[in-house]
This record gives C-alpha cells, sequence and structure tokens, in this order.
C-alpha cells in the first residue's frame, strides 16, 4: 500500500532502522514505491520501448502518433542518464547536535538535526548513485572537516555513508569559510546539496551562499531546523545554555516564546530574500517533517538541472 | 467621622481577612519561587534568543508586571469578596468587626411578669445569655443593669455596673455567671440614671458600639417623665411631652455615635391586677375589740373588664375575709400613650375579733384573678399589699384641772369626763352619740398630783396629757411634761382666762430652744362682751384650707357644709399666737433631735378681724400643733368653757376627739411605705440588739440616729437600703427589771410601687418620637433576630460587584497572557 510505504519516510520511523545505509535505502525505496510510477523513466531524452498502457499511467506519455494507427494505448519509455554531479554538503557544527525534547513515546529516542541530515544526505546520496549520478561528500564545521570528490560507483557510496556515520558535531560554525573551501575542493561543476542550520552570523551565511554561487554550481539549500527551533515549546523558567558558545541567558520561554518565534520568523524572511536573489532553492526543514519532503525537492531540483 | 459617611464593614471576621490578605501573597511567592527552579537547556539558536531577549527586554519587565499586579488584584478583589464587605450610610459597623458592646438589662419588678410559661426576667436572662455569647475574643463588653441586685446593701432603685468594660471572652464569662445569679429587684426602673450611667461606662476612643437594652419597655418608664408620673398617680391624664430627660440620654448615646437595639421581652399580652391601696376607712384608729373598714383598691391594667375578681385580706397571716365576686373592674384606657388603669374600690369589713392584743398588727391583701380569666394577672407581687397597724388598748388621757368653785372649771372637768367617758350625757349633744369606748379618763388638780400620776411606774402609761385651763408652774413637772411629750405623748393646752400669756410662754415658749414645746408665743389676751350679738364674738374661719392639718380636716372638708359650718364656733375672749413672720418661720428647733420643737402648724384660724396687724389676708390662729421629740401637742388659743357650748355643742368633742386621735396616733405612717422608702423607728434609749429582718429571711443592723448616750430617753434608728417588698419586723430587746430582757417585734409595712403593674409596651414609633431619623435605633424582638438585620446589612453588600471585578481582571489576564504571548493558542499547541 502506497500510504504504508510512506510511513518509511517519518523520521521517527528512520530512526529505529539500524545502520545508514539501510535507513537511506528505506527511505528512497520507501519514496519511490509510493509514486506508482518510476521517477527514473520520463526525464531522460533516449526512447527506451513502448509499453501498453493501464490504469493510471500518465497520459501525458501516451504515444499518440501509435494510437492513430494501430487503435491502441501504448505508453512511451525512455532511457537514463548520468551526468549529474551532486555534492552533498553537510553541517557537523555543534549547533547541529541539538535534539527535540519532543519524542512519540516512551523509550523513543529524539534524533538532532544532524541525524536529519545524515539521513537526507545518505538518501539523497543512494538515490544519485542509484541514477547513476555522481554524488560527493562535505563535512564541515568552522573549515571543512572531510571533502570526498563526487563518483558514481556503490563503493564510493559506502563510503561517504561511513563518513557520515562516523561524524559527530563539534566546534563552532565557519560557514563562508566552509563553504569557500567546499568550493575549491568541487572541480565540476554541478548542484551543491547543502544541509546547515545556519547558525552564524546572517552576513557570514550570506558570503558564503554567494561564494559557492559564484563559481556556477546550482545550490539547493537544506534550511535544517530543530522541531523546539521552530515553537519554542518550552515552558518553565529556563536556562538555556549556548551549544557553540559559552553565553547562557535565564529566561521565561512563555513571555519570550512570542518575540523568539518573531526573530526566528525575520531570519527565515532575510533567508528567502537572500536565496531568491542568488536562485537558490531553499528549502525549510523541520527535523520532525517527513524525509519525503527531502526527496521530492531533490528530485524537482534535477529535473530543472536537467532541462537547462 | 460623621454618620452621613458612608464606611466599608465587613460581614467576616478579621482573621478571615487576614487569610484572605496572605492568599493574595500566594502569586508573589509563586512568582519568586518558580525563579528558583530553572529547567537547564542547551540551546543551538542563542542568537535568535539573545536577539529575542534584547529587543523585547524592557517590555517583557512591563508585561511581566502588569500580568502580576492583574493577578494579584483578582486574588485580592476575590478575597475581599469573600470577606462580604458592606457598604452602609452609618458610622456603625455590623458584626463581623471589633465591637464594643453595652448590654443594659432590665432587672425591675416588672419583669417578673409571667409570660406563658416563664418570666419575662427569666427571657431577659436568655437575651443576656445570646448576647454575651456572641462576644468574640477581640470584643469588649460592658454590662449594666437597672437595679442594683445588692439586697442587703442597696434599695434597688439605682442601677448599677454589672462588669466595667472588659476585652475578650474572659469577661463575657464572668458577665453570663453574674447574669445566671442575678435576681429582680422590686424597685421599678429609672431608665434615666440608667442611661447615664451606661454613658459613663462609654469609652470615649470606643468604635463600632452596640449597645443592647433588653427590657419589658414599660410605656410608663419610657414615655412618661417623672413629673407626668406623679401626675398620673393622682389622676390627672398625662401630658407626655418629648422633651424628656431619657429621650436626651438615648439622643447623647446615639450621637456617640452608637447603634442602640432594644430587645422587647415583655410580649403583647400584657395585662395586671394590682391592689394600689388599702386604707383605714374606719371613723377611729384600730383599737382592740373594735372592728375595723378597710378600702381596698385595685387597679386593672388590662384594656379589657375583669369580672369577679377574688379579694382575701389576712391579719397576722391568717386569712380573715374573702370577697370571691368583686364588683367589675374597669378596663384600662387604651387611648392613651401610657394606658390609665381601671381602678375599683371595695371596702372590707372586719369584725370586733379581728384585733385582741394591743401592738404591731399586719394585714395582708391579696387580689387573685377569675378562673374563667386567669390571665387578667401576670405580675404576681403587684396583687398583694401589706399594712402595718399598731392597734391600742386605751388611750389614758390625764387632764390637769382646776378643783375652783369656777363655774367655768367645772364645767371644763365635767366636759372632758363627759366626752372621755361617756359617763355624764351632754346635754343637747344633738346627732353626736360620743366617743367610742377606748378612752381611759382621769385627772389631777395640783402640779404634785399630776407630777406623780405621769411619773407612776407599773400602771397604763398615760397616752394624752390635757391642761384645761391650766398652767403648770413647778419646774419639774414642766421637765416631766417635756420628758413625756419627747418619748411620743401627746399634749393638748386650752389656755384658760386665769392665766397671763406671760405665765403661758414662761412655761412653755421657753428662750431655750431644746424646751420650747410652745411653738408661737401667745400674745395679750382679747376679750369681747357679750351682748348677745354674735357678729361681735370671735369666730373661727372655716374656710381656711391652706394647711389641711388633721384636726382641722373635719371642720373644713366638704361634709362640714351640713354641720359645722351652719352654726360656726363664736368665742368672746382669745389668746391668739404671735405668728413669726416667714423670715422667722422654723428658727425654732427643726431638727430631727428629739427634744426639740419642730415648726408649728397652724391648724385653725381665726376669721379676720378690724384692726388685726399686719397685711396679711389671714386672721390670726386659733389652734396651732407642734412636734416636740416623738410626740405632738397641741395649742388652743382659747378657753375650755361653755362659751364654746353656747355656739356650737358639737365642736369641742370633735375637737378633743380629733385631738385625742391626733396627739396619740402611733406614727404608723412611717410603718408603711414603698419600696426605696426609709425605715425609721423610735426605740427606748436603752434598746438593744435593734435589728431589721427582712421579708424573705436575713437580718440588716440599721443605723442610730441619736448618739450613744444622749440623754433624749428615745433612739432613732434608720434603715434606708429598703428594697424588697413584704413585711420587715423591727426587733430590739429592752432590759426588764427582772434581768430577763423584753423582746419587742414592730412590723413595717413595705410594698413595690403600684404603678408597676402598668405594663403597656412603648412601640418602636413612640420610642423613635423625637429623635431624629438618621440614628441607628431599632426595637428588636430578640437577640437572635439581629441576624435578620444581618440580612439586610447584606443588601448593603457589593461582595456581587466585586466578584464582577475579579471576573473582569481576570478576563483582562488572559487577553493580554495571549497577547504577550504567555498563553499559547489552540494553534500553538496543535502544531
Amino acid at each position: 500500500m502506497t500510504t504504508d510505504s510512506r510511513t518509511y519516510l517519518d523520521p521517527e520511523v528512520i530512526q529505529r532502522v539500524a545502520g545508514l545505509e539501510l535507513k537511506a535505502r528505506m527511505i528512497v525505496e520507501g519514496y519511490v514505491s509510493g509514486l506508482h510510477r518510476s521517477p527514473f523513466r520520463g526525464f531522460s531524452v533516449e526512447f527506451a520501448e513502448h509499453r501498453e498502457y493501464v490504469p493510471g499511467d500518465d497520459m501525458r506519455f501516451l504515444d499518440w502518433k501509435v494510437y492513430g494507427k494501430t487503435d491502441r494505448l501504448y505508453i512511451k519509455r525512455y532511457e537514463e542518464e548520468t551526468n549529474l554531479e551532486a555534492h552533498l554538503v553537510v553541517d557537523a557544527s555543534a549547533s547541529m547536535a541539538y535534539t527535540s525534547s519532543k519524542g512519540s513515546g516512551e523509550g523513543d529516542q529524539s534524533h538532532s538535526k544532524f541525524d536529519y541530515a545524515c539521513w537526507s544526505a545518505a538518501a539523497l546520496a543512494y538515490l544519485v548513485t542509484k541514477q547513476q549520478d555522481a554524488a560527493g561528500l562535505v563535512l564541515f564545521d568552522e573549515t571543512v572537516r572531510k571533502a570526498m570528490q563526487a563518483q558514481s560507483n556503490r563503493a564510493h557510496l559506502r563510503n561517504m555513508i561511513t563518513e557520515l556515520e562516523a561524524a559527530t558535531p563539534a566546534q563552532g560554525t565557519g560557514i563562508a569559510r566552509a563553504l569557500g573551501e567546499a568550493g575549491e575542493a568541487i572541480r565540476r561543476r554541478g548542484l551543491v546539496i547543502l544541509f546547515s542550520d545556519l547558525m552564524d552570523d546572517s552576513d557570514e551565511i550570506l558570503r558564503g551562499l554567494k561564494q559557492i554561487r559564484h563559481r556556477g554550481h546550482e545550490v539547493l539549500l537544506f534550511h535544517t531546523l530543530a522541531h523546539d527551533e521552530v515553537t519554542f515549546p518550552f515552558e518553565r523558567l529556563t536556562r538555556f545554555e549556548g551549544m557553540e558558545e559559552i553565553a547562557h541567558l535565564v529566561a521565561d520561554p512563555v513571555s519570550l516564546r512570542t518575540a523568539y518565534l518573531a526573530e526566528v520568523k525575520a531570519f527565515r524572511r532575510r533567508l528567502r530574500r537572500v536565496c531568491l536573489a542568488n536562485r537558490i532553492d531553499l528549502v525549510e526543514m523541520d527535523t520532525a517533517d517527513s524525509l519525503g519532503v527531502v526527496l521530492s525537492a531533490y528530485l524537482a531540483k534535477r529535473a530543472a538541472v536537467r532541462k537547462r | 467621622m460623621t454618620s452621613s459617611m458612608p464606611v466599608l464593614g465587613y460581614l467576616i471576621t478579621p482573621g478571615l481577612l487576614a487569610l484572605g490578605a496572605a492568599l493574595a501573597a500566594v502569586p508573589i511567592l509563586i512568582h519568586l519561587l518558580s525563579r528558583r527552579r530553572v529547567r537547564k537547556v542547551r540551546w543551538a539558536a542563542m542568537d535568535w534568543l539573545m536577539a529575542a531577549m534584547k529587543r523585547h527586554q524592557r517590555r517583557l519587565r512591563l508585561e511581566n508586571w502588569l500580568i502580576l499586579l492583574l493577578r494579584v488584584a483578582a486574588i485580592v478583589l476575590l478575597g475581599l469578596a469573600l470577606a462580604r464587605p458592606v457598604l452602609t450610610d452609618a458610622s456603625i459597623l455590623p458584626i463581623g468587626s471589633k465591637r464594643n458592646v453595652y448590654l443594659v438589662l432590665d432587672n425591675s419588678f416588672s419583669t417578673e411578669a409571667k409570660l406563658d410559661a416563664r418570666s419575662v426576667f427569666e427571657t431577659v436572662r436568655y437575651e443576656a445569655d445570646l448576647v454575651l455569647r456572641s462576644i468574640g475574643p477581640d470584643d469588649a463588653a460592658a454590662v449594666l443593669v437597672t437595679n442594683d441586685p445588692d439586697e442587703e446593701a442597696t434599695n434597688g432603685l439605682m442601677p448599677h455596673v454589672l462588669l466595667g468594660r472588659t476585652v475578650g471572652t474572659e469577661g463575657a464569662s464572668r458577665a453570663r455567671e453574674a447574669v445566671a445569679a442575678l435576681r429582680t429587684r422590686h424597685a421599678p426602673a429609672n431608665w434615666t440614671n440608667t442611661l447615664e450611667r451606661l454613658q459613663e461606662q462609654m469609652a470615649d476612643e470606643d468604635v463600632n458600639r452596640h449597645v443592647i437594652i433588653v427590657t419589658d419597655l414599660q410605656a410608663k418608664d419610657w414615655l412618661r417623665p417623672p413629673r407626668e408620673r406623679i401626675a398620673a398617680s393622682e389622676g390627672e391624664t398625662p401630658d407626655t411631652t418629648d422633651t424628656d430627660r431619657l429621650k436626651e440620654h438615648l439622643i447623647s448615646i446615639l450621637r456617640r455615635p452608637a447603634q442602640v437595639r432594644i430587645i422587647n421581652v415583655g410580649g403583647r399580652d400584657r395585662r395586671d391586677l394590682a391592689i394600689t391601696r388599702i386604707e383605714n376607712r374606719s371613723e377611729q384608729d384600730p383599737f382592740v375589740g373594735r372592728p375595723l373598714r378597710l378600702a381596698v383598691s385595685v387597679a386593672n391594667y388590662s384594656p379589657e373588664v375583669v369580672r369577679n375578681a377574688q379579694i382575701e385580706v389576712m391579719v397576722d397571716g391568717e386569712e380573715r375575709k374573702r370577697i370571691t365576686r368583686m364588683p367589675d373592674i374597669p378596663a384600662a384606657s387604651a387611648d392613651l400613650r401610657v394606658p390609665k388603669p381601671g381602678v375599683e374600690t371595695v371596702e372590707v369589713d372586719l369584725p370586733k375579733a379581728t384585733f385582741q392584743t394591743p401592738g404591731s398588727h399586719t394585714i395582708k391583701v391579696v387580689v387573685t384573678p377569675p378562673r374563667s380569666d386567669p390571665g387578667a394577672d401576670t405580675l404576681g407581687l403587684s396583687s398583694e399589699r401589706y399594712l402595718s397597724l399598731r392597734v391600742r388598748r386605751r388611750v389614758h388621757v390625764l387632764a390637769f384641772s382646776q378643783t375652783s368653785r369656777s363655774e367655768q372649771q367645772m364645767e371644763a372637768e365635767q366636759y372632758l369626763r363627759g366626752v372621755f367617758e361617756g359617763a355624764t350625757p351632754l346635754e343637747d349633744s344633738g346627732p353626736f352619740e360620743g366617743l367610742p369606748p377606748i378612752y381611759a379618763y382621769e385627772s389631777a388638780h395640783s402640779d404634785s398630783a399630776l407630777l406623780s400620776l405621769l411619773r407612776a411606774r407599773g400602771r397604763q402609761p398615760v397616752d394624752l396629757v390635757v391642761l384645761a385651763n391650766r398652767v403648770p408652774r413647778d419646774e419639774r413637772l414642766l421637765k416631766t411634761l417635756r420628758e413625756f411629750v419627747r418619748d411620743g405623748g401627746g399634749l393638748l393646752v386650752f389656755t384658760g382666762d386665769q392665766v397671763t400669756h406671760d405665765t403661758l410662754n414662761t412655761a412653755f415658749h421657753t428662750d431655750d430652744p431644746a424646751n420650747r414645746l410652745l411653738p408661737f408665743a401667745y400674745g395679750n389676751a382679747q376679750v369681747r362682751e357679750r351682748t348677745g350679738e354674735k357678729a361681735n364674738a370671735f369666730g373661727l374661719d372655716l374656710e381656711f384650707q391652706e394647711n389641711p392639718h388633721p384636726i382641722a380636716e373635719p371642720f373644713t372638708n366638704v361634709d362640714a357644709d351640713d354641720w359645722i359650718k351652719r352654726m360656726p364656733p363664736v368665742i368672746w375672749g382669745r389668746m391668739p399666737f404671735i405668728e413669726p413672720s416667714p423670715a422667722e418661720g422654723g428658727t425654732d428647733g427643726g431638727g430631727e433631735e428629739p427634744g426639740q420643737a419642730q415648726d408649728g402648724e397652724v391648724v385653725l384660724r381665726f376669721l379676720r378681724d378690724v384692726g388685726d396687724a399686719g397685711e396679711s389676708k389671714l386672721g390670726p390662729p386659733a389652734v396651732v400643733s407642734s412636734r416636740f421629740g416623738e410626740g405632738r401637742t397641741v395649742w388652743v388659743a382659747t378657753s375650755l368653757d361653755n362659751g364654746w357650748l353656747s355656739t356650737s355643742v358639737l365642736f369641742l368633742p370633735v375637737l378633743l376627739e380629733e385631738s385625742a386621735m391626733y396627739l396619740t396616733r402611733p406614727a404608723d405612717a412611717g410603718r408603711n411605705l414603698e419600696v426605696g422608702g426609709v425605715l425609721r423607728a423610735s426605740v427606748p434609749a436603752e434598746a438593744q440588739r435593734v435589728r431589721f429582718a427582712m421579708p424573705d429571711g436575713g437580718e440588716v443592723s440599721p443605723s442610730r440616729l441619736t448618739p450613744e448616750g444622749s440623754d433624749a430617753g428615745r433612739a432613732v434608728y434608720r434603715h434606708g437600703d429598703v428594697g424588697r417588698a413584704g413585711i420587715w419586723n423591727l426587733t430590739y430587746e429592752v432590759p426588764t427589771a427582772s434581768g430577763e430582757p423584753a423582746k419587742v417585734t414592730e412590723a413595717f409595712a413595705v410594698n413595690p410601687d403600684a404603678a408597676e403593674g402598668n405594663l403597656g409596651a412603648a412601640t418602636e414609633k413612640d420610642l423613635r418620637d423625637g429623635i431624629p431619623p438618621e440614628l441607628d435605633l431599632k426595637l428588636l424582638p430578640s437577640y437572635s433576630d439581629l441576624g435578620t438585620e444581618l440580612e439586610e446589612a447584606r443588601e448593603g453588600e457589593i461582595s456581587r460587584y466585586i466578584l464582577w471585578a475579579v471576573l473582569g481582571v481576570l478576563l483582562l489576564e488572559s487577553f493580554l497572557a495571549l497577547r504577550f504571548g504567555r498563553r499559547r493558542t489552540a494553534s500553538d499547541t496543535g502544531s
């Protein structure tokens, strides 16, 4: 069932599955099996074969010429191509370690922003590799911690997943510097997929994004925020201790909520404006959201890139 | 604080109010405590948080304070609403605040009245207990009673402070015990004095004063000033004025300010029968072997006629007469604010055998309502009345006359014997049938004979000495005569034409006031020739009523028109008295010391004659009397001769009888008194162990007025604390020759104020009359009805408005909390 398959995209379900590779596969297969039709066809330019129409097929791909000649309905099918380099850039700074307090029940373990980013990156790497595209990986905090060139073989995929599994969030965030270094490390122009909470100086963020865009990369930015960061659900008086700085703040969350949410909203508005100006695709991600969002956004972006 | 200023009061105790105040502090405590329970969170988006904090810090602080203020206000208002505050126009706060309670209890005689199964006074005690139980630890209370309960030391006419102003429940407990032991007195309440005393108890710094008066609210006490009460007792219609001192005191108390609640415990059906008077209607005083006619007046204080009431007469405790069907007693007049009773007087004849021994006897008369109407009498004691009588066996008359061959003198001797012994029938005595056989007559014709008869012991003592036209010259005799009168004897003096006024004045109007028997000096004798013309003679002024002396009464009363005034007596010779001018009057003697002449009284005057000195419209005195020690004297300004007989046969016998009775009559008036009067007794100087036995047991020692060692011969004792009705017996012992003291008992009848039976109650309208309407005076049937009053006070409660305010504050707080983001909306929590 389609709906059953989609439940595999729920982050809380994913969290229970051991092994990042298995998680990535589950996300992709779960998503793909729910689509009724293969996303890997239709975008290619090379015709492969005809297939007899079955109810549910997209009418756009009906071969009207064959219908005119034979009075029978056939669907046209195309070959896939592998000419895209996708660079998965994952923020591994300390702030990404934040884990929302919300859990689905007893025994559940909430996942951090970094977990969510890793699952998404792994799923995309799996998908990219499976599409015969090349996938690379950059992990950064204040600087680039790890950079892997894009390749399209399964061994490389496994290496990337191993890197992601091994990484732990630490250090501060230096987006501008890290993106600058990442830009240099990526030799071919391609699609840069950035997973970050963007907990940095907003000017620095802007500078970093502009830098990488300047190098001719397409940029898909997954602004990854924890659910708590979006809703600020705290009730009691709380001492907020900074994850990247030593600073702390004692505040009544209830009284501060409106102002905080206003700050979040203002930041997002500013980010959207910047992304729009620089033709960066922005996806606002909540760690409570379904991972299908990530895959949909990627596929849409890939299609757009191919059309150009 | 003025009375018109609205003030805030509370219907709950201050303790609860304090609790409310404590509750108001709860949000502040929570606010402070919650700051200490801090949760720690490692947080990534510190920049946003810091920015939010920085930007909204001042506003947040303001919002915090505003929210806190609203929450505290909500709780304070809620606490205030629970305290049930009231706004009252009076400056008196209702129950709930600290009170100063002044409780005044009526323990006057009228509260003995039965109301249903119990007496009014029991209800007074019950109500007092209710009030005293309500005294809280912060309250102050004082308790007064209208009649001092100390029976042995007071006459009960004055108010008494049972409990001085005391704070707390301990004083109230003491007062409850005192009230439980409290008794009524047989005296009326004096509310003017009581309210005056109440004001003395009120401290100026007091606030929230509650005066609670528990009374049967007799209209006669509350609505009639004393002056008008006197007029009413004389049968006049009282004209009550609003300038009563009682009202003035009440207004003064109300203006202190104080809340005055009068609890009327007297009930509505207030009927009573009371014996208001017993008097001797006989021709003579009571004597052994003589019948006695009593007149008994019964007052009906109810608005209905009482038929077939019963009268019972007891002599010395034994029933002697019973009237089972008394004539109808008319109803009291209901059209007056103070009802005037209907009165019926019946005559009760006691037979000859009633008194068989001389001395002190008592009569008790009781009226009982008919069996068909037992409710006609509710106040028991007013239905009884006592009378004390001194019954004599004989009046011993000793005449001092001359054995002269003078026709006049012989006539005098014969005349006296004829009158007092009845041995020689009087010629032409007309309707006069002679005196009753109560006199023993003997005469002396020399100073020595008179002296020996006066001094003789072991024989019947002399009661009356008559100097018939003769004056003793022997100084010893004169001294003995003075002692005789001072010890209670009577002296009747006719001047005679054989003595001069100087002789008389020397003997009796001495320079030494202590020995002066004669109050006014005699003047020169005046004689007119008998020309047969009566107009020339000295006549008596029988219209003279300036001083209605008992001796003159038969000659000047209305009945005198039928006999003596038709043929007024005239004489041709007289020795008139020199009446002192008013400025000198009463300077001679006048003290209470035995053996000193008291002011002379003019009994009869001569008609004013041409040539009478002075500008007085009155003629010179013809007959005068005075008191001397315990005895009395009567002086006639002419001779005892046939000169009287030629004009009025009956004048002299009547004058002699009236004088004899007056001069020898025991002082019974002092033996019959009302509660609050003074018991005064003259006893032999040598009397010992002088005591008064109270009606229901107990003895009191009277105070001796005569100094010890005085040679007065008699000692006077006095007791002024007569507060219980009934028979008070004076007992004393007199030494005798045998060595065994003789015990003497004399009875005194003490009766309650008959007007106390007038139980008619004042109404609230009457009570409020003359009192400014803004003053807080109310009449209640019971203290428990103060609950109803509290209900009324609740009309002034502002709780409901405060609750509305609480709701408003809470709504505002919710709105602001949402507005400020202190609460999650449904959409927030959903996301």
